[in-house]
């Protein structure tokens, strides 16, 4: 991997990510609705758990969605050009990969942890504080490397299918089978919808830190062997 | 890699096929050599797979069987460094539609490990030399077929490759632009080898030195423009003539009954029979000439004459049916030998 052609690949893509109306869109929008959970915590009518609680359950799915969107076109919507202009120029099929998952990685952490992290703070800070620090930081991050999980499935499924549509679909039918298949491998206290039904304990710092833990390593594992699998099944494919 | 005496070896593939979905061989046991320093043409009809040889020698698709080396070493996906000195031209080139050529010519210099500033300094130039300074700044977007290909060509320069693999390089110009194509590549090919595909037999008589026949996936043609042309059994020169051309062809005639021409309005087709020196049998013709005051305003070869050769290979090929089948399973490096092995 060469650290040159490497970041060549990603900051053109990087920049393509700034200037995408969907990743603009969803960062006006969560930075708008961020805005209600901080005015309720200057009313102090409820407690900080709960209002935060109340918007990650709101913000997250709709984040969620977006982020299907972006990492399932990630290869299929290039795969007219990508030959031509780019594979067939001086760079390995990794390295073309692995700077399409490092911006997507980037772009989703940066906007989810950029309205997120202050809005927490915010929240924990005028609100009815029954939170923990410990809780916070972990259910945010359980949350974040959840989205992180998701754009690297979505490159995958990008990679392996090529067609963005049938991706998009893909995921949405996994994402809305997650609880059941989590269950059927035996461990649905790792399944997203448990993360998000399981956020007031979380938050107040009544569930066990490991279990929390847990959930950020293996979805970020998971992120890894995924970004893995991206890698080789491209380089394998016909361009 | 050598294939024999001092010849250097730029390009290599040894059985090389491509067959898609199991159903469609595109490519059927290419055993190519392409010499360095050549301009070498790879001709075919429409589907004959140079398209997919070219993608099977940049590592872009992998074979279903055989082996391409390039440099002499074996090509794969990740093999950058050998693209790196390659520069390459698709046919019909799509490039990022919402950047300019300056903004892709960066990319593509920063992508080949160029400096900023070496990259800035050649674009420029690139894009003066290919004539598309005006739209510089103007998103691709919009850009028509010759537009694109000039793009392409200015692309595939910008890293100052040994070799140039050049796909159908003269699709969508003008005949301007077709001869402003030719002159490049001859000026090019110094210290360089490049190696263009093409449906169009004159480009290759052009400029070629050497030439690969594909038809249906398989070569049935490799060797150097001259054994080619000698593969064509006679010459053919086209005359264009002012004055009384009824006159001079009556005087043929009497001159030599063998001689076999056609007239075309002012064009007279001659042909003469190889093995015979030229300049005795054209000898006759201009005596005929002199005698009857037909001026002589211009004397070509044909091109007919390449077209025959490609003709008479393809007819050839398709002629020996199952022996082909017998040729392949008893020779191991392929029905015919190539530049360097001759």
């Amino acid at each position: 991997m060469r650290r040159d052609r490497f970041l060549a690949l990603l900051r053109p893509d990087l920049a393509s990510m700034t200037r995408s109306w969907l990743v603009r869109l969803w960062l006006v929008l969560l930075g708008l609705s961020a805005a209600i959970p901080v005015l309720a915590a200057t009313a102090d009518e409820e407690p900080a758990s709960e209002i935060l609680r109340g918007w990650l359950q709101v913000a997250v799915m709709p984040s969620a969605i977006v982020v299907i969107v972006l990492s399932a076109a990630t290869v299929s919507s290039e795969s007219s050009v990508v030959a031509d202009s780019i594979l067939s120029k001086a760079v390995t099929r990794y390295e073309y990969i692995l700077a399409k998952l490092a911006s997507r990685v980037i772009t989703v952490s940066f906007i989810y942890f950029v309205v997120t992290v202050p809005t927490a703070y915010l929240v924990a800070r005028y609100a009815e504080r029954d939170v923990t620090v410990t809780g916070v930081v972990l259910t945010v991050l359980s949350l974040g490397v959840i989205l992180v999980f998701l754009t690297t499935l979505g490159i995958t499924f990008s990679s392996f299918i090529g067609n963005t549509l049938i991706s998009i679909a893909l995921l949405l039918v996994l994402v809305s089978m997650q609880s059941a298949i989590f269950q059927l491998l035996g461990v649905d206290y790792l399944s997203p919808s448990n993360v998000l039904d399981d956020m007031l304990p979380a938050l107040k710092g009544e569930s066990q830190t490991w279990e929390l833990l847990q959930v950020v390593l293996t979805f970020g594992l998971l992120s890894i062997v995924l970004g893995g699998a991206a890698m080789w099944v491209f380089a394998q494919k016909d361009v | 890699m050598e294939a024999g005496g001092d010849t250097v070896l730029v390009v290599e593939t040894k059985n090389l096929t491509k067959i898609y979905a199991g159903k469609y061989i595109a490519v059927n046991a290419l055993n190519l050599q392409v010499r360095e320093g050549s301009i070498f043409g790879l001709v075919g009809p429409n589907a004959a797979g140079k398209t997919t040889t070219f993608k099977l020698l940049l590592g872009l698709q992998k074979p279903t069987a055989g082996q391409v080396r390039m440099f002499g070493e074996p090509m794969t996906a990740n093999a950058a460094h050998l693209r790196e000195r390659v520069g390459f031209l698709p046919t019909n080139p799509r490039f990022p539609k919402d950047l300019t050529p300056i903004k892709y010519l960066s990319f593509v210099g920063a992508i080949s490990g160029l400096s900023r500033e070496t990259t800035m300094l050649r674009l420029a130039s690139l894009l003066r030399a290919v004539d598309l300074l005006p739209a510089a700044s103007q998103k691709i977007e919009g850009f028509s077929t010759g537009m694109m290909t000039r793009l392409g060509i200015a692309a595939s320069l910008i890293n100052d490759p040994e070799l140039l693999i050049w796909d159908e390089p003269t699709l969508g110009l003008d005949p301007a632009g077709r001869r402003q194509i030719f002159d490049l590549i001859r000026k090019l090919s110094a210290g360089r080898t490049i190696l263009l595909s093409t449906h169009v037999l004159t480009d290759v008589e052009r400029v070629c030195t050497d030439v690969a026949i594909l038809n249906q996936g398989r070569l049935i043609f490799s060797g150097s423009m001259a054994e080619m042309r000698q593969s064509v059994p006679h010459h053919t020169l086209v005359l264009e003539l002012d004055g009384d051309i009824d006159g001079l062809c009556e005087r043929l005639a009497q001159l030599d009954d063998r001689l076999e021409y056609e007239r075309n309005d002012n064009l007279l087709h001659i042909t003469f029979p190889r093995g015979q020196p030229l300049a005795a049998r054209l000898a006759p013709v201009l005596a005929a000439l002199r005698e009857t005051g037909v001026e002589l305003v211009s004397i070509n070869t044909a091109t007919e004459r390449m077209e025959e050769a490609f003709l008479r290979r393809v007819e050839e090929d398709s002629a020996q049916g199952l022996a082909r089948a017998v040729s392949a399973a008893s020779d191991e490096e392929g029905p015919l030998s190539g530049p360097a092995a001759a």
